[in-house]
């Protein structure tokens, strides 16, 4: 084995041999785990650091196991997967800090901790997946994984929404399969090449077969991406804990989900065909749909994390409007809200848990005042809700600035029309929450309140959440500088556009 | 670092203070110095005039930071403004949450003069948007909150309309109609233009008197910039459609606002329509200017010093309105000096502006020409029955309704200034020297039009009418807003959708009900409709000949 294949094979091992270690330690042992996931998390960035670099400079890192006889396992790092793999790897080290401190003293946590770095080694296996088969594999892994945290409270209303995910993902899991033994059986090769799609070549006779395996492999990816109406799973999970939600709606799985039809458009057809065959256009109509349905939806609701839920819906489909309008600069709003979405979200989710483990609120109703309680959670979840409406100088506007552009670029007056609809009813979800937590007297005792001393609440449950709302603002604030998550983006879709 | 990147740190600097508010022990030195946080802007800009502007790339998606005369004009009037605000501000109000609002609108409403691109403008124009909104709800009342959601709602829906025409205008330049369009609609949100300028009494009212003050000069003044420094051009020339459009949409404005203030029986709700009059002089003058050879640039100085002038009345007319500790007979008469200027009477500042803009009329086609002489005047009668009736509702208003915390010595100092700044800057911005304004000539041009308000207004006593029927709903869509708010409408899930939906039903409910309340108080006033409709054909006819 080269050195090439070593980087893959280490960022997959740094979570994944962690869990498996966590999983035989008894539950008293909270050093020793403790320490096992952040020494894991923190390689696991360390080696990342050094790919990126390596990258940068023209590197190129691939890995291959046996698997199946004539099909190996490759792990190939290209640079649209090593965006996925950073935005991973970097959340992974958050979240870790966060929810060591959010399970303090509550039951089950070897079996949590064991699963949730199986759920990142799966995220990763994803992002750095080289063909459609190891896609498919770590895809299947991720569904597994996740089930358990789903249902890790245990509680009945858990065990339902734990049985509705696997329905959901399960299913989407078997058209995945479909659309993979399909394509294998009409490509020379599945392996995923920067400049061209696997299908592409193909004749006009298998117009109808191209098609669709497209439907096939949209539903079983747009499962995890929450495309209405195979969104439903999403926000009946909520019912689990805090680390789990943000690890749902910004790490691991429905971002795997969009990073999947990333794959499917880019690498599997490649714009070219997928714009030719129309195919690009079908998705266009279903992201806009998800994101109007997603943002009414969230209008609705009062509980905080449904609320957040149903913006996750109309939110990632941001990434794939943005893939599936026929222009660079759309492809680059995507790609990029595929980073900002994550850092945005992830904020918002580790704030709303941290309402509800130092002063009970799950809901906007009882927010009133809370800016004046607890001002740094709240002035992180300002932020990432102020670039969730997409405003200056935050992480959502320079995806929102560069999705609109494209939408004028490809003629798609409509996509612009339906962005700026969509930017308004964030505002109006989100904006009176701020006026509440900010603006608003505290209207009665909070429901359940706790004290920490020195912070507003534990230090590992606010330095999280504070660290991603400073990313959020330092991704949007500097994104002109070379080393941004959007200059990487650039790069990406000028090599998928062949510019 | 080229001068006029010091710009960048003047200008974030109110915004730094007010990230500083969230550690309590800094708190009692940043309240010390936040009515003078805006003086570095100040000085940077000046240091930074003339020279080129400079380009940050590295600061989101590139940002462009300069000073240009009319830049410079309206930071000198909007430092003044938020000096005498902020010293207003911190004698009045505690809360770190007002604080923080004030500091954060201040940074976004000086900041966006200073930007060239897209971008940056938007960044400041957009914190300045939704900082403002603190600024509407300090009063913490129901009724604060309901206006506070009306106002920040079509803000926000203008807002939407800027960024479709920045992104239109950046990627799409050949489209420059659909981008003026958006623009002037997006922009017109913050001045006022028909169906936005519902937001304007509800939030003036809704506001406390320095917010009132502060909304109606230095926001207003950073959307006018926006149309100045945005707006594509034309490409016709002189007599060019968008051009015209502009100038019947401001004149119709400016008629338009004075006819609905004078019905108002709250002086704040008054001053909220004539900020939408004023405004509308204001477009029409960059229509004037867009119809000239030189483009909107050759205006550009004019119409900032009409916006300038116009922020510093009204912000003092607001405070003096609400924060002047003093006998009512001397109150009335600062009142009426500031009156006299938003009128354009002969030799104030208010008058220079005006004429100025007017000056440049002459570039347009003849009869286009004509009729902007006859109609600009005409604002000013317009405007002077406007002021009439506020002097008269002023009068009624109890003196004990008076804020605590206003001096004297700062708002006398912001009402000269209003009067006295515009001839420096005229003097200094090297003016038209053809504009001979001390003549005779130009004397009879000023007066006129107040003499002919004159004459409407004294038979009619215009200003003493007492207001018979009760006062108005606090804000026109108050009762179908708390309808639907109602949780006896049916289940806990229904009234989840009532929350869910109120925010753009309020809208159209406010809107209509505003609507209704206008009309029939227009029919307490059958005089005056008769009037303006009698001044609307004349203005459509004169355009049309």
């Amino acid at each position: 084995m080269s050195n090439d294949a070593l980087p893959p094979l280490l960022i997959l091992l740094s979570s994944l041999l962690p869990g498996l270690i966590i999983f035989f330690l008894p539950e008293k042992s909270v050093r020793l785990r403790t320490a096992l996931n952040l020494c894991g998390a923190l390689f696991k960035v360390a080696v990342v650091i050094v790919v990126l670099q390596g990258v940068y400079a023209g590197l190129e890192y691939s890995a291959s196991v046996p698997f199946l006889p004539g099909n190996d396992l490759v792990l190939r790092i290209d640079s649209l997967a090593l965006l996925f793999v950073t935005l991973s790897a970097g959340l992974w080290l958050v979240m870790t800090v966060y929810a060591v401190s959010y399970l303090e003293d509550s039951p089950n946590r070897s079996r949590f901790f064991g699963f949730y770095s199986l759920c990142v080694s799966a995220t990763v296996g994803i992002a750095m997946a080289g063909d459609l088969l190891t896609l498919f594999v770590f895809y299947e892994l991720l569904t597994i994984a996740t089930y358990p945290l789903v249902v890790h409270n245990g509680t009945p209303e858990a065990r339902r929404a734990g049985t509705v995910y696997l329905a959901f993902t399960i299913g989407g899991g078997v058209l995945l399969l479909a659309g993979t033994v399909w394509v294998q059986t009409l490509a020379v090769s599945t392996n995923f090449l920067e400049v061209a799609g696997v299908l592409e070549g193909l004749g006009q006779e298998h117009e109808t077969a191209l098609r669709l395996i497209f439907a096939l492999m949209v539903g079983g990816f747009g499962v995890k991406a929450a495309v209405v109406p195979l969104h439903q799973w999403l926000p009946r999970a909520m019912v689990a804990p805090a680390p789990v939600s943000a690890l749902l709606h910004a790490v691991a799985v429905v971002k795997a989900g969009a990073f999947g039809i990333i794959r499917v458009v880019y690498d599997v057809y490649g714009v070219e065909l997928s714009h030719a065959l129309g195919l690009s256009d079908a998705l266009a109509v279903l992201a806009t749909a998800t994101i109007l349905y997603g943002s009414f939806q969230a209008l609705r609701q009062d509980d905080l994390k449904l609320r957040l839920a149903y913006s996750t819906v109309s939110q990632v489909s941001y990434i794939l409007l943005g893939i599936a309008l026929y222009s660079p600069l759309a492809s680059i709003g995507g790609l990029s809200h595929l980073v900002h979405q994550g850092l945005m979200k992830i904020t918002l989710f580790l704030c709303a848990g941290n309402l509800g483990q130092t002063l009970g609120i799950h809901k906007v109703s009882e927010m009133n005042g809370a800016g004046a309680r607890m001002p740094w959670t709240m002035a992180a979840f300002s932020v990432a809700a102020l670039g969730m409406i997409g405003l200056p100088p935050f992480a959502g506007f320079i995806s929102k600035w560069y999705l609109g552009s494209g939408a004028v670029q490809s003629g798609a007056g409509w996509a612009l029309v339906v962005l700026l609809i969509s930017s308004l009813l964030n505002a109006a979800y989100f904006l009176p929450i701020l006026s509440r937590v900010w603006f608003r007297k505290q209207t009665g005792p909070w429901p359940e309140e706790k004290s920490f001393g020195r912070f507003e609440t534990k230090a590992g449950l606010l330095f999280p959440p504070v660290t991603t709302a400073i990313a959020t603002v330092a991704v949007g604030l500097f994104a002109g500088t070379p080393v941004s998550p959007l200059s990487w983006i650039r790069d990406v879709v000028a090599v998928e556009y062949r510019l | 670092m080229t001068t006029a990147a010091w710009l960048l740190p003047a200008v974030l600097l109110p915004a730094v203070l007010g990230l500083g508010l969230f550690w309590p022990r800094l708190r009692g030195g940043i309240v010390r110095v936040l009515p003078f946080s805006s003086w570095p802007l100040l000085a940077a800009a000046v240091l930074a005039f003339g020279s080129p502007p400079t380009d940050l790339p590295w600061l989101m998606l590139g940002v462009r930071v300069g000073v240009d005369p009319p830049a410079l004009m309206l930071i000198a009037a909007g430092t003044l403004i938020w000096t005498v605000a902020g010293l207003y501000i911190v004698r009045h109000f505690q809360a770190p949450w007002f604080l923080g609002a004030a500091l954060a609108t201040q940074a976004g409403s000086l900041g966006a003069l200073v930007t060239f691109d897209p971008i940056g403008f938007y960044f400041f124009f957009s914190l300045m948007t939704v900082a403002s909104y603190g600024l509407v709800v300090a009063g913490r009342s129901r009724r604060s909150h309901d206006a506070g959601r009306l106002y920040l709602g079509l803000a926000l829906v203008g807002e939407m309309l800027i960024l479709a025409g920045f992104l239109i205008g950046s990627t799409a330049p050949e489209a420059r109609s659909l981008t003026a369009a958006l623009l002037v609609a997006g922009f017109g949100a913050k001045l006022g233009l028909p169906a936005f300028h519902i937001a304007l009494p509800v939030a003036y009212r809704a506001a406390p008197y320095v917010g009132g003050a502060l909304l109606s000069s230095v926001l207003v003044n950073a959307a006018i910039f926006g149309v100045l420094r945005f707006l594509p051009p034309d490409g016709g020339g002189p007599g060019a459609s968008g051009a015209m459009a502009l100038i019947i949409l401001g004149l119709l404005m400016a008629f338009g606002g004075a006819m609905l203030g004078i019905v108002q029986r709250d002086a704040r709700a008054l001053l909220g329509y004539s900020t939408a009059s004023q405004m509308g002089i204001a477009l029409s003058a960059i229509g004037i200017g867009a119809g000239h050879a030189g483009g909107i640039a050759a205006t550009a100085p004019a119409v900032a010093l009409f916006a300038a002038h116009h922020g510093l009345v009204k912000a003092a007319l607001f405070l003096g309105l609400g924060a002047l500790p003093l006998r009512q007979d001397w109150r009335l008469g600062f009142l009426l000096v500031l009156s006299l200027s938003l009128a354009a009477a002969p030799l104030t500042g208010g008058a220079l502006a005006k004429l100025w803009v007017e000056s440049a009329a002459d570039h347009l086609p003849a009869h286009w020409a004509g009729a902007v002489h006859w109609l600009l005047p005409l604002t000013s009668t317009a405007t002077a029955l406007l002021m009439v009736r506020f002097l008269g509702l002023v009068m009624r208003l109890p003196a004990t309704r008076m804020e605590p915390g206003g001096r004297v010595a700062d708002l006398l100092g912001l009402g000269l200034a209003a009067v006295v700044l515009p001839w420096a800057a005229f003097t200094l911005a090297g003016g038209n020297q053809q504009l001979t304004v001390l003549t005779p000539a130009h004397l009879w041009l000023g007066v006129w039009p107040l003499l002919l308000a004159l004459l409407i207004a004294l038979p009619s006593r215009l200003g003493m009418k007492a207001a018979a029927p009760p006062p108005p709903p606090a804000s026109p869509g108050l009762p179908v807003a708390e309808l639907a708010r109602r949780p006896a409408l049916g289940s806990a899930r229904r009234h989840q959708w009532a929350t869910g939906v109120t925010a753009s039903a309020d809208l159209l409910s406010m809107a209509l009900l505003h609507m209704i309340v206008t009309e029939g108080k227009m029919r307490s006033f059958p005089r005056f409709g008769v009037l303006f409709l009698g001044l609307a054909a004349a203005c459509g006819a004169a355009l049309l000949l």
